[in-house]
This record gives structure tokens, sequence and C-alpha cells, in this order.
């Protein structure tokens, strides 16, 4: 009896753990959210994350010059445009007092640098070199100084891997500027944005700027997110569509802010 | 055995490296390579379905890790049955010819980008044709074409 079971299992012995192993990926990905896999994923990210370091010092050298190009063009557009806004905040803030609204801004952030972005076949992802010993958790915003980039969905003790909002799983609660609709945000996959549903009563025109609606209990509100590219109405013309270009360009994104919680 | 393990372990590393350094500056319109995958059929192939299974759990876990952090479990679930289909090639590459083992090899590429791109992509608002034309079948040629090089550069241990 036993030898037959024993030669069974023998001669299955591939089978079988086949069974097994389908069997614990799915487990896994029925239990995304379960500490013990967040910690087992949190653990394997921080032992590979050496792998990426390579890739980063290239990039660094030859990134260097024309990093330094580019910045030098741009600290002469935000000379003249500080001076712009230092006017228009001392106006704000009178206005607020004027109305009693108080600073509703009163988050921390963590600089914290990329260290890979997207080279597996499939999703987006960013791998921060800032993790659980400096505070990251998992939900925590992160944005750079263009907008926002993503959420924080796993973190080791010193890496953290973001998930990026041009990620087709990628979903975002936000709010056009001017005509103050809100919508939900996904990726088309082709790097560009798109907002549905929006009522065709809503006045959007395109170069309008979208920022988080607030909604969301991961993002503030009014983090930069894009600008509109294109207004059309669906097929039924039922709702229009909103095509939105990122701010962010992830390819070339080397800083970021987490926003503590 | 020690050689054999240190051979795969060295071949597994070596496809993380490509994957990590190249994969993003070699993407074409956000198809990349999958040279993890390369790695798991060509255990596999050398190992058969047992190694190439449990090799291509490991993989696809630590894929997992370093790149899509969503639906944690579905690089495993596929370079794990991925394994143990190109288990089956083991010593195939001699006994049949050319045209037809890289036949297979393709076609069990695209049996691994359909379940992954289905899966990955279900949430998101596209139809499974145009799934399949724009992101399934360019990945699996853009893989082969990597695979058939490196099949050609790596000595072979059927």
């Amino acid at each position: 009896m036993f030898k037959a079971i024993y030669d069974f299992i023998y001669d299955s012995f591939e089978y079988i753990l086949l069974g097994i192993l389908i069997l614990l990926s799915f487990i896994l990905i029925l239990s995304g959210d379960a500490p013990q896999v967040d910690a087992l994923q949190n653990s394997l990210s921080d032992t590979f994350s050496f792998l990426t370091y390579p890739k980063k010092l290239i990039q660094k050298t030859t990134g260097l010059i024309q990093e330094n190009k580019d910045l030098r063009r741009q600290n002469l557009q935000l000379i003249r445009r500080n001076s712009e806004l230092i006017e228009a905040y001392k106006e704000n803030k009178r206005y607020e007092e004027m109305l009693g609204f108080r600073d509703s801004i009163d988050y921390r952030v963590l600089p914290s640098r990329v260290i890979n972005y997207g080279s597996m076949s499939i999703g987006q992802a960013v791998l921060l070199n800032k993790g659980q010993k400096n505070g990251v958790t998992k939900h925590m915003p992160v944005i750079s100084t263009e907008g926002v980039v993503g959420k924080v969905v796993n973190s080791g003790d010193h890496t953290a891997v973001v998930h990026v909002f041009n990620d087709i799983n990628f979903r975002l609660s936000i709010r056009f500027m001017d005509s103050r609709v809100v919508g939900i945000l996904q990726p088309l996959g082709d790097g560009m944005l798109q907002v549905r549903d929006i009522p065709t009563t809503a006045v959007i025109h395109p170069g309008e700027e979208v920022v988080t609606s607030g909604f969301s209990d991961i993002f503030p509100p009014n983090l930069k997110v894009g600008i509109v590219d294109e207004i059309k109405h669906s097929e039924t013309r039922n709702y229009q569509i909103a095509t939105v270009k990122p701010y962010v360009q992830l390819e070339s994104l080397e800083e970021v802010f987490i926003i503590l919680k | 055995m020690l050689k054999k393990i240190l051979h795969t372990v060295g071949l597994v590393f070596l496809a993380l490296f490509l994957q990590v350094t190249l994969g993003d500056w070699i993407s074409i319109q956000d198809i990349r390579p999958d040279f993890l995958l390369i790695a798991v059929i060509l255990i596999a192939r050398s190992d058969g379905k047992l190694y190439g299974e449990i090799w291509g759990f490991i993989i696809g876990l630590i894929s997992n890790s370093i790149g899509v952090s969503m639906l944690f479990g579905l690089s495993a679930l596929v370079k794990t049955i991925t394994g143990f289909i190109s288990g089956y090639l083991k010593g195939s590459k001699r006994s049949m010819s050319l045209f037809n083992y890289y036949f297979i090899v393709i076609t069990i590429m695209l049996i691994h980008f359909i379940i992954l791109y289905t899966i990955y992509y279900n949430s998101a608002d596209m139809s499974l044709q145009y799934i399949v034309m724009r992101y399934v079948i360019p990945s699996t040629f853009y893989t082969s074409a990597f695979f058939v090089i490196i099949d050609n550069i790596l000595p072979q241990n059927e």
C-alpha cells in the first residue's frame, strides 16, 4: 500500500510539484495585502536591489553634462518666475486671511533617489533608495518637483518600490483646475493618461491643469499631475473623455520626494 | 551537482543583470525583451521539467519583487508553467530540426505572454485583441530574437 503511494508520488513528482507551485502562486496573488506577503516582497526587493547599481552609475556619469546644461536654463527661468510667485503668494495670503482659511499643506517630505525604473517586461515600477529605516511605509505618495510620481507599494529596510502613474493598473482621483470637475485618471499605455466619464455639461479645455482631488486617502489635494491634451466625446456621446499629458517624465526621473504621513 | 547549481545560479544572475541594466534602454514603445523568461527556458531545456518549474517559480518571485509590484505571484505563476512546458524540450535541440525547435520555443513564449498580459491588463479598458497585438506579439518576437542570439552564444549543455 505504502509502496504504491510512494511509487505514485515518485513517478508523478513533477506534476505534484507543479500543482503545489501553481497553488502557491495563486495564494500569493490573492493575498497581495497580507503582511507575510509584503514581508517576502520587501526582503526580496532589498536583497536584489544591488543589481541596479551598475545601471545607475552609468546613467549618472552620462547624464551629468546634459543635466548641468538643463539646470542652468531652468535656473534662469526660475529666478524670473520666483519673483512673480512671491508676489502671488503674498496676495494669496492676504485673501486667505480675509476668508479665514488656514494653510492646509502641512506634510513632511523625504527626498529620495531613484535607483531603478521599469526594466521588467511588464508593469511599471520605480525603485527608491529609502525604506522602512527612513520611515517609508506602504501607500505613501511619491512626488517630484514636476508632479505626482506614484505611491509606495512595498518598502524593505533600505529600498521602496513605487507603483507609478503610467502603470496600466494605476488609478488616481483628480480634479480639473479651472472647471473644478473631478474624475478618475487612468493610463492609456502609451505614456498618456485618460479621464473618462466626464459629464457632457462640464466645460474642460485643452491646456487646463490637472491636480489631485484630495478625495483619496493617499494623495493630498492640489498636487500637480498633468495638463489636458485633448477632449473628445465618447462613441455614444453620453460623456467626454480627456487625454492628459503627465508633467513627470519617468524615464529621466532621478530624485523624488516621499510624503511622510 | 554543485557545478550544475552554480551554472544555473550564474545564468539567473546574468539574466537579472541584463534585465535590470538593459531592459529599459532597449525598450521599444514600452516593449522589453524578457531575459528572465529566456533563462527559464534555457534552464528547463537543459535540466528538464522539475528544475524548470522550480527555477521558474524562484525567478518569477524575484522578477515580481524588483519589477512589477502589483499582482505579486503572477510572474511566478506564468514562469512556473513556462518552466514546466519548456522541460519537454530537454534534448530536443539535437533531435529535431532547428525550425521546429524555435517554433516550439516561440509558441511557449507566446503562451507565457498571453497569460501574463491578459491577467495583468485585466482591469484596463483594453480589448483582448488590442492586448495581443500591442503587447503579446511584439514582446514574444522581441524576446525570441534575443533567445536565438543567447541560445547560440551560450555553451550547449543539453
